[in-house]
């Protein structure tokens, strides 16, 4: 969020009139002057509006060259630049599919193939490949792997370009291209073999040499520049920031303008041609859709940049803090938001419960490798593990763990003195809206704790009373059905468990440690697990409760935190109960 | 507008105008340290400046007027380019600079003002941030700089260790077969051309535990006072390593139940300095392991057990559900009874004695005199030499 404003200069015209009167009174020359009633009191005004607006200059000046109190996009583009963060302004909508049931007479999908998908409305919109994707045989049909693909209303596909070989730049006349999608390729000269050079922007991990053939973007005003390395002296192998373009080479450009953000929440693609012309079969084919496209952007957040600017700053590319893997994952594309809670979570391997020293774990919303599209996502997880391993400590493990998610349910029992039944009806219903709006979101570290759930109901309802002793908080977890010892941890202290078996009918609680099946309040038979209230493990033995179950927790003080990967939401206002007497 | 200036040629305003233009012409002529660098005299066309002297003087107060605002705000308003200079911009423009480039230590805006850093160490801090700290990241010279320059803590009296150097290993790394002298030393040291498990003695080292005694974990101890840790969340922040322990001068507590290790302990060092049997109520060590019996006994032991006579009485004070006032330092480091010899004093360990007994040790080891208890602080006893080299032949066991 924006800081507030830095207010150099009094931005009152009476105030700043009545200043300047002072301060002429103090002057000998002026002491004896009626500054009211003469020509000079014209004058007086005028140097006051003058004044006036040159204080409104400088506020906004002083405003406009601190990242936190700028306001205009370019002010930002300029800010951020000594930072080393891009700001782009266009970002292409993405979405993850798959062929099935293709020809095998080609074995790869060409860069540049063409999809199109229909959003809500109907409208369609065209995506496209950027790299080749293979085409496996399995038992005699064609398919694919999940792969990306960008949006686009329009694209370039190896344009020649014209480098400037002084400073080792060129420059792209359009702000809505993508700047993620910006492909660089070099022949040495023409009717050589076309390579392809990094994009920085994608690969800020890279190790940075001479030789090394890679390119910057920087933003502009009214488009992208490409930088390549520059030469810092005669010597060529002095220069540190990449490989130059010399005398001869031909530079083509490939990239795709975007929609932005209308292309959001687009599905239902289509397969339209590949991007070499090849003549792909896919008269049976059928497209997956791993999640309808997203991540489109018409305008920069300004409040991400604000965020992670400086902590791309501080990481120096290297990765030792937790802020810094913070930063390199933004920079990686995971998570659109000045608040990394709602798309990612690092935590050290000290933080962790119980400690796994070592180690630093990454958790994604997005990447729950339960999902049935396990070996795509492993993928992703690799390639994202792989980057953070490069740049984290010798000795240093990063480690994917997959979110886990317990829903909670919520009991606030309360009075409302001195008003009607009808009233506290109405006020139950606005409790329960404020606290499904303030706890249903699907996020990481929302700690379910009684203060704040008092003061959330206080801010809904004047003059309710409440006390923690009128809160309750349920934690719900599930467990699948295995034969297997099976373990559920809360992560947080734990008073007491009901688990309920809705196939076999069955309900669990604990007496004090283990765990029996009871009818009515009697328990029966022997123990089948064992609940470790401090720490709150649940552990069912193997061979007990077989199915699968729900595991109802009454958290210690009725205070539950998110500790680590677990997301804890109220997934439905039914799970919200309000008594108001 | 100039009316004013040439129009009058009443008595008064003539008056007026010639104190006017004396003053104008003093002000233009004076050299002023300055901090409005408008100088009107320049900036007027010539027929004004030379017809009317007066108006320059009027718009050179106005001007100085403007920057005289430098004493409100702290920003020059003629020159804004102090706003850029983070040495010259005014304290309160700190902040933005330290949410441009250090957002990690925003944090020393939220601590009171008397444990504030100064002005002058946010400047430097910032101005150092990116070589002095940023770009080196994990190492400990960072840890020094950020400490020094923003909490103004001398870099010499920071100590950044390691417990992992005291961590008891099986057998202390020593092996039956390792007879030759190159592979003693001190447990757990790898310092000194040591750089290996083996060389080290048993007796040293410390129990791994779930907290700073194992491999992944640094303990920064400085002159800033326990009382006042508040620099803990900002340097973490800042240099912290994710997936490490860092310890930063905090008092530890070793029980669960409460316990608090006594002043000036500040962290209790497990360490098992003699694991030869005690014998309770004894006030004599014994020649061999008559205080072991039952199960306990071995025959043929012939190493002494000794004696430890205030763990009884203790005991006996106190319930039989617990140790009465014996505490955890107590039976880590056999503390002394007030009187009484600690048994610790001038006895060595099982292993130099069962190596002496067959030959194949060079050295013997024996607890220095400043290993007293009581004043044992962590570092200051273990960074040391802690013991002092014998010769074995000279070790008298009586």
């Amino acid at each position: 969020m924006a800081a507030k404003n830095i207010n150099i200069s009094d931005l009152s015209f009476d105030g700043i009139k009545t200043s300047l009167k002072g301060y002429l009174k103090t002057q000998e020359v002026f002491k004896d002057y009626d500054f009211e009633g003469s020509a000079i009191a014209t004058i007086i005004d005028l140097l006051a509006y003058n004044t006036f607006y040159y204080g409104y200059y400088s506020n906004m000046i002083a405003n406009e060259m601190f990242l936190d109190t700028a306001k205009l996009e370019s002010s930002m583009i300029s800010l951020t630049k000594p930072l080393g963060y891009l700001v782009s302004k266009y970002n292409s909508s993405r979405s993850s599919i798959k062929l099935n049931r293709v020809g095998l007479s080609v074995g790869n999908l060409s860069p540049f193939s063409v999809f199109k998908g229909f959003s809500v409305a109907g409208i369609p919109y065209f995506f496209y490949t950027l790299k080749s994707v293979r085409i496996k045989n399995n038992n005699g049909v064609g398919e694919t792997d999940y792969f990306d693909v960008f949006e686009a209303k329009s694209f370039t596909r190896r344009q020649l370009v014209t480098v400037n070989l002084d400073n080792q730049s060129f420059v792209l006349q359009d702000d809505n291209i993508d700047p993620k999608t910006i492909i660089v390729e070099v022949q040495k000269s023409e009717g050589e073999e076309y390579v392809e050079w990094i994009n920085y922007l994608l690969n800020p991990d890279s190790v940075v040499g001479p030789n090394t053939e890679i390119f910057f973007i920087e933003r502009i005003k009214t488009g992208y520049r490409v930088n390549f390395g520059k030469q810092t002296s005669s010597d060529i192998s002095s220069s540190n920031t990449g490989k130059l373009i010399e005398q001869g080479n031909k530079v083509y450009i490939s990239y795709l303008v975007s929609s932005g953000e209308d292309a959001n929440g687009v599905s239902n693609f289509e397969y339209v041609r590949d991007g070499a012309n090849l003549p792909i079969n896919v008269t049976n084919a059928t497209i997956s859709t791993l999640s309808p496209s997203r991540f489109g952007r018409s305008k920069p957040n300004l409040e991400e940049i604000r965020f992670f600017a400086p902590k791309s700053f501080a990481k120096q590319n290297r990765l030792v803090t937790k802020n810094d893997y913070y930063a390199i994952l933004n920079e990686l594309g995971y998570g659109s938001t000045d608040d990394p809670d709602f798309s990612y979570k690092v935590f050290g391997g000290e933080e962790a419960t119980p400690p796994v020293y070592g180690r630093v774990f990454v958790s994604l919303l997005d990447l729950n490798l339960e999902d049935a599209v396990d070996f795509t996502k492993k993928e992703q997880i690799n390639q994202i593990l792989s980057v953070l391993k490069n740049k984290s400590v010798v000795s240093i493990l990063p480690e994917y763990i997959p979110p886990v998610e317990y829903q909670i349910k919520l009991t606030v029992i309360g009075t409302l003195p001195d008003v009607t039944d009808e009233d506290k009806i109405l006020a139950q219903q606005s409790i329960r809206s404020a606290l499904f709006s303030n706890y249903s979101t699907r996020r990481y570290n929302q700690n379910i704790i009684e203060d704040d759930i008092i003061e959330i109901c206080r801010a809904t309802i004047d003059g309710i009373q409440l006390s923690t002793g009128g809160i309750f908080v349920t934690v719900i977890a599930t467990a699948p059905a295995s034969i297997n010892q099976r373990k559920i941890n809360f992560k947080n202290s734990i008073d007491s468990i009901v688990i309920t078996d809705d196939v076999a009918k069955v309900t669990v609680k604990n007496d004090d440690k283990y765990l029996y099946v009871y009818e009515g309040n009697t328990k029966k038979g022997i123990p089948i697990g064992e609940l470790s209230k401090r720490e709150g493990i649940v552990t069912i033995y193997a061979n007990k409760l077989p199915n699968a179950i729900t595991i109802n927790a009454t958290p210690t003080n009725d205070i539950f935190y998110a500790k680590d990967e677990l997301i804890c939401r109220i997934t439905s206002s039914s799970n919200i109960t309000v008594n108001i007497n | 507008m100039f009316l004013f200036f040439t129009g009058s040629t009443y008595t008064t305003d003539i008056a007026a105008f010639n104190n006017m233009k004396k003053a104008a012409d003093d002000v233009l002529s004076v050299e002023r340290s300055n901090f409005n660098p408008v100088r009107i005299e320049t900036q007027l066309p010539r027929w004004i400046r030379s017809e009317n002297s007066n108006i320059k003087a009027f718009l050179q107060y106005y001007y100085d007027w403007i920057g005289s605002l430098y004493g409100y705000t702290g920003i020059n308003l003629m020159d804004l380019s102090n706003l850029s200079n983070i040495e010259e911009t005014p304290d309160f423009m700190l902040p933005n600079y330290i949410s441009m480039y250090a957002p990690d230590i925003q944090g020393i805006y939220e601590l009171p003002d008397h444990l504030r850093p100064s002005s002058e160490n946010i400047r430097k801090t910032i101005l150092n941030i990116k070589n002095e700290i940023y770009q080196r990241k994990s190492n400990e010279d960072a840890f020094k700089s950020l400490m020094a320059s923003l909490f103004s803590i001398d870099p010499e009296t920071i100590k950044i260790s390691y417990p992992k150097r005291k961590i008891m290993r099986l057998n202390g790394g020593l092996m039956e077969w390792m007879s030759n002298a190159e592979y003693y030393g001190e447990t757990g040291e790898y310092s000194e051309g040591r750089y290996t498990m083996v060389g080290s003695h048993l007796n040293q080292g410390v129990l791994p535990d779930g907290g700073m005694w194992q491999d992944y974990s640094y303990l920064i101890t400085s002159e800033i006072d326990d009382s006042n840790p508040y620099y803990e969340a900002i340097v973490k922040e800042t240099l912290h390593p994710a997936g490490i322990v860092g310890l930063y001068e905090k008092l530890e507590k070793y029980s669960e139940e409460g316990y608090v290790a006594p002043p000036p302990i500040d962290y209790e060092i497990p360490r098992i300095s003699n694991y030869y049997p005690y014998t309770l109520g004894s006030f004599e060590s014994l020649p061999r392991c008559s205080g072991c019996t039952g199960s306990l006994f071995v025959a043929g032991w012939t190493f002494p057990t000794f004696a430890y006579p205030s763990w009884d009485v203790e005991i006996a004070n106190g319930s039989s559900a617990n140790f009465g006032s014996i505490k955890i330092w107590d039976f880590l480091v056999l503390n002394s009874f007030p009187g009484q010899l600690s048994p610790n004093d001038s006895i060595g360990t099982s292993c130099s004695l069962a190596c002496e007994s067959t030959g194949g040790i060079d050295f013997i080891w024996e607890i220095g005199e400043d290993e007293a208890p009581s004043s044992v602080i962590f570092e200051e006893t273990y960074q040391e030499e802690p013991f002092t080299k014998k010769d074995p032949l000279t070790y008298d066991l009586t």
